[in-house]
């Protein structure tokens, strides 16, 4: 290679101070122009907010840790649990199968991958372009406020998110090992079986528990709109200001939330080893 | 298949990579159930052209017969994985799944969707695999996940899935490269014995001219992407392995 082409390389790679420093400058601008903007007059922070707060910091001294006011706890955490699992549950039915057919491994032929692809992409990507707030309220409105709503809002975009997600982890396994199947005259249906899966596991296994973290939280969430469980007794509590009864609630969604952490880190590490 | 005398027979082959030339004008003979080494230094063609053997890289130019055959046309057919098998050298296994289910995988071929599924889901056991397990000295790890295996178990069952595959013909790219000397030559040997005890022609690509003049039928030099030399092991002389190694700074018309 000559010298010339490697100087004209390191120019092009390199940004120009002077447009960097610009743009910084511009930013920063644009950052402190905004708070000059902000409306000082009115109440930025509502009045009450302060004395409200030193009261939540308080309470966090002073739980609500009566036997009557657990039995609810533990009773929200189970809703907002079940909530999540069938969510997931619904989630996985729609995704694994969606994975293998977003991945397109099974699929001979580029232009039938292709056209496959598109289609697959574009229906999953519809249906994941919505939060799952938004779906809750359709299937409210379909269905009622019932479990059933609150169930396919989870179970539906998180579905969707998965057959993306997943379907790239098939995607990606070593090409060399799957060429190696394919010499010995695999089929693409035991590329995915022999290759594709158990390559991907762990972080198949890594991601459903990151999902599952994220539907606990989205089914404590949902939980405001009317469905039991933890959100729905937050929302009581910090009606009522009492704030008292705040902490047990978010100490036992803290709690589930590592417990999932913990009992994933360990599957995760099984498979692998 | 086809009843030719030949296992391979090479013509004019060349193959370039984006313009690069790996091999150029190759012309080679293999008769069935000879094994045969191919020496070089690095770079000079031995692992395209073991690729080529396998029918994973189409040539260039020329042509190439395999067993009589196209192998193009073996592959359409789903005829290539009976013809011939490739030992890579990084064993390219699924970490993840055990020893038996590696070797298993040999079989794939000629299982179908169905049965190969089971056989990874239920504890169900193949003999073949087992049998195979055995003749390569694996068969103590046999339940164990590839992943948790040294380098030489890895290979043996590489070699065992092989096996299972059961190809006319075994290509093996480098498999000493990793081993220390007493290994290799056990290795070597084992090679040697699973080719001649089924009647299976073997190909292998080795670094060490010794090794390959002491457990081959034949040795082929090659270099730049050509064939240096070509003869028994007892005719291929010192100075014709030493010139195959020799650097290319030695010797000035060849400097690009």
């Amino acid at each position: 290679m000559s010298s010339t082409s490697q100087r004209r390389r390191l120019v092009v790679t390199r940004p120009r101070p002077t447009a960097r420093t610009a743009l910084s400058v511009l930013l920063i601008g644009a950052f402190v122009l905004a708070f000059l903007g902000l409306d000082t007059t009115d109440d930025l922070i509502h009045q009450g907010g302060l004395q409200a707060a030193a009261r939540l910091a308080r309470s966090l001294l002073a739980p609500d840790l009566s036997p009557e006011f657990l039995v609810i706890v533990l009773d929200a955490t189970l809703v907002t649990v079940s909530y999540a699992v069938a969510g997931m549950t619904v989630a996985i039915v729609i995704g694994i199968p969606g994975a293998v057919i977003v991945s397109g491994v099974l699929v001979r032929g580029r232009r039938a991958r292709a056209v496959s692809s598109v289609l697959s992409r574009g229906t999953f990507g519809f249906l994941r372009a919505m939060h799952e707030l938004v779906w809750a309220l359709l299937f409210l409105a379909i269905l009622g406020l019932t479990p059933v709503a609150g169930i396919l809002a989870i179970g539906v975009p998180y579905g969707a998110t998965l057959a993306r997600v997943l379907g790239e982890h098939l995607q990606n396994a070593p090409k060399e090992v799957i060429l190696a199947l394919r010499s010995s005259g695999a089929s693409r249906w035991q590329e995915l079986v022999y290759g594709r899966v158990p390559v991907a596991s762990g972080d198949i296994v890594a991601y459903l528990a990151y999902r599952f973290e994220c539907a606990v939280r989205a089914a404590a969430v949902l939980s405001f709109i009317g469905l039991g469980g933890i959100g729905y007794r937050l929302n009581l509590a910090l009606h009522d200001f009492r704030f008292d009864r705040v902490w047990p609630l978010i100490a036992a969604l803290v709690g589930l939330i590592a417990i999932i952490d913990v009992v994933s880190a360990r599957t995760r590490r099984t498979l692998q080893a | 298949m086809t009843t030719s005398t030949k296992a391979y027979e090479l013509r004019g082959l060349g193959v370039s990579f984006s313009g690069v030339r790996a091999l150029d004008g190759v012309d080679l003979e293999v008769a069935r159930g000879e094994s045969v080494a191919l020496v070089g230094p690095s770079g000079a063609g031995k692992s395209t052209l073991l690729r080529v053997l396998a029918g994973m890289v189409a040539p260039t130019t020329g042509t190439v017969r395999l067993l009589g055959g196209d192998p193009s046309v073996l592959r359409r057919r789903g005829e290539l994985p009976a013809a011939v098998g490739l030992m890579p050298q990084s064993f390219d296994l699924v970490p993840q799944l055990r020893v038996k289910h590696n070797i298993q995988a040999g079989a794939l071929g000629r299982w179908g969707a169905i049965r190969s599924t089971a056989a990874l889901l239920l504890p169900l056991e193949d003999p073949r695999a087992r049998e195979a397990a055995a003749r390569v000295g694996i068969e103590e790890r046999f339940h164990q996940r590839v992943s948790r295996c040294s380098g030489g178990e890895r290979q043996r069952t590489a070699l065992a899935r092989l096996l299972v595959q059961n190809p006319r013909i075994l290509l093996v790219d480098e498999p000493v490269s990793s081993l220390d000397p007493a290994r290799s030559e056990d290795l070597l040997e084992l090679l040697r014995r699973l080719a001649v005890e089924d009647g299976r022609t073997l190909v292998a690509s080795l670094h060490s001219p010794e090794l390959a003049r002491r457990h081959f039928d034949r040795v082929v030099g090659l270099r730049e992407g050509r064939v240096a030399f070509d003869g028994g092991s007892s005719a291929v002389t010192t100075e014709q392995l030493t010139d195959v190694y020799r650097l290319v700074d030695e010797h000035p018309s060849d400097s690009r």
